[in-house]
């Protein structure tokens, strides 16, 4: 009795105050968010060192085999390093060049030829079983055949990155500009548009969300190409960098590589993220 | 010479499936500043006629004037307002309202005004900012209108314009688009399945066959009021004296299939 008429008064003394009344339950449901929330944390980060320090233990006391598997200290040395001799930022800097441009121009291409098929349609009918099959080819057992028609260099990595997310890309954007509303094309033509003033005014803008959403598939995407086109054709990038370290057995390289290929994907998946906000 | 003039016009739609005859043998003229109601049965031929009228569909068989002239010289002159209003989402009701302008690229200063005149006058003006989501349906309507009427057309279709809304928008948005025609001295022709709506809004009702679609009957409207006077504007003329009969003659004529040949 006495607690509750308590609240009642604090209650009313808020509302004087202009604050919004928060009720008993509403509270108890924030704390209990707010208490999920930290359990979910405190396990990433349990699960982290504990897997860190297993390694580390393991590999000090010789349980694991610390040139096979290294550990993180080795790595953490290594990246130093590397960072100090420049060649962190040099791999780093290449490959992350490569996904870029291999990224805008799979997002040109795919755009620019989504247009085209989407404005001749006779075209699109004569080339999606082209396309269909050309994106359900694994794209890695093409990489070979683009060194020794480009040679191994860079424009053999931008090309397989490319070509592993292009075609889908391609054909995800035509679907996408085709299901547009008939009645939405004819409006258009009724205020005196033509075809021109249909793809400027209705399918583009109208296909933002689409774009953009690729746009993510497609940033992954280019990463896992550029990585396959650097294992094959590289004198640089950290593809190059993991291949060549494990072939004279530097597993320390490796695994240190692998980790920094663990930064960039989630700080361009954050890029991505903060993108799609706006 | 009337206004607008169709004759022998016939229709049919090809596709895999099949011919489908859609139109038969169409022909009648609108006088200039006329208001016309089409009525028929549904899939009768309604929206294909309008459709051809515009320029959306081919005009094969048949032909159609404006003012001596065959209709495809005429296509600015147009304008065409769709069941459904489809306004883009992404534009603020300003910018879809802008949307004919912009493409004709005629953004004169007189345009703009008469757009901004328009918005106030349909009580739209505090609304140009925002999104058509946030409109209410009687809004949304009103704003196509607006989109249609910027472009200052001598001739305007109506497809069923007013099906989207509830009875009492309906009411209020056929009287503003009727007064707002009338004062222009525009043309229009209005599909509605709504024979209440045809008598209180028309000059002049024609009715349709099942499809194909004929003409079986040309109705003159002409509403008295007890007063003697003619009905003010549309939703008045629903009280007035023979509005009755036409309901009942025009009813019977869409109810009674059997004399088609
Ligand atoms: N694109 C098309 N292809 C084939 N047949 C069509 C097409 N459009 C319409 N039809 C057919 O032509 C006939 C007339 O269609 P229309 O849309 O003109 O009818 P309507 O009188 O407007 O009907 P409603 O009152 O239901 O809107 C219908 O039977 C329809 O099935
Ligand atoms: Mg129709």
């Amino acid at each position: 009795m006495m607690m509750k008429s308590k609240q009642l008064i604090d209650g009313n003394l808020d509302r004087n105050r202009g604050i919004p009344e928060i009720s008993l339950a509403q509270k108890e449901y924030l704390q209990n968010c707010k208490r999920e929330r930290r359990f979910i944390r405190s396990w990433q980060w349990i699960i982290m060192i504990l897997f860190l320090g297993f390694w580390e233990v393991g590999a000090r006391t010789g349980f694991i085999n610390a040139f096979v598997f290294s550990s993180p200290s080795r790595v953490l040395d290594t990246v130093v390093s590397m960072a100090k001799d420049g060649s962190l930022w040099y791999h780093t800097g290449i490959t992350l060049a490569e996904t870029f441009l291999s990224f805008f121009l799979i997002l040109l291409l795919g755009i620019g030829i989504a247009v085209l098929l989407w404005w001749n349609t006779r075209l699109s009918g004569i080339l999606e079983p082209y396309l269909v099959m050309l994106n359900s080819l694994p794209k890695s057992a093409l990489a070979p055949v683009f060194i020794v028609w480009l040679g191994a260099n860079m424009k053999t990595i931008i090309v397989a990155a490319v070509s592993v997310a292009v075609f889908g890309t391609v054909l995800t954007l035509y679907h996408s500009f085709s299901e547009t509303e008939e009645d939405k094309l004819k409006l258009i033509i009724t205020l005196g548009g033509g075809k021109k003033d249909i793809l400027k005014k209705v399918i583009l803008p109208g296909n933002i969300p689409t774009v953009v959403s690729l746009m993510k598939v497609n940033l992954g995407l280019a990463l896992v190409g550029v990585i396959i086109g650097e294992f094959l054709a590289a004198k640089a990038g950290l593809g190059y960098l993991i291949i060549y370290a494990s072939q004279v057995f530097k597993l320390d390289i490796v695994i240190s590589s692998i980790f920094l290929l663990c930064v960039i994907s989630v700080l361009l998946y954050h890029a991505i993220a903060k993108l799609e906000k706006r | 010479m009337s206004f607008l003039e169709i004759s022998d016009l016939n229709y049919s739609y090809h596709t895999k499936a099949g011919e489908t005859k859609a139109l038969s043998g169409i022909d009648f003229n609108v006088r200039k500043g006329e208001f016309l109601s089409i009525v028929g049965p549904s899939g009768c031929g309604k929206s294909t006629l309008l459709n051809i009228i515009a320029g959306l569909l081919p005009l094969r068989e048949g032909s159609i004037t404006m003012e001596g002239m065959p209709i495809k010289d005429h296509r600015d002159k147009i304008g065409y307002m769709l069941q459904k209003d489809h306004l883009l989402p992404w534009r603020t009701t300003e910018e879809n309202i802008l949307l004919g302008l912009e493409i004709n690229k005629i953004q004169t200063k007189e345009k703009l005004l008469l757009a901004e005149h328009l918005l106030k006058q349909y009580g739209l003006y505090e609304f140009r900012k925002v999104k058509p989501a946030e409109l209410s349906g009687g809004m949304k309507q009103r704003a196509a209108l607006i989109r249609t009427l910027v472009m200052e057309p001598e001739l305007l279709l109506l497809d069923e314009p007013f099906s989207a809304l509830d009875y009492q928008t309906r009411l209020s948005v056929a009287d503003d688009i009727y007064e707002i025609l009338k004062k222009e001295g525009k043309t229009a022709i209005l599909i509605t399945h709504d024979i209440a709506e045809a008598i209180s809004l028309s000059e002049r009702i024609i009715v349709l066959t099942r499809r194909p679609g004929r003409i079986k009957k040309e109705i003159e409207v002409s509403l008295t009021m007890e007063d003697g006077k003619k009905p003010s504007k549309p939703s008045e003329g629903r009280s007035a004296r023979e509005f009755a009969v036409y309901y009942q003659k025009i009813w019977k004529e869409l109810m009674n299939h059997d004399d088609e040949i």
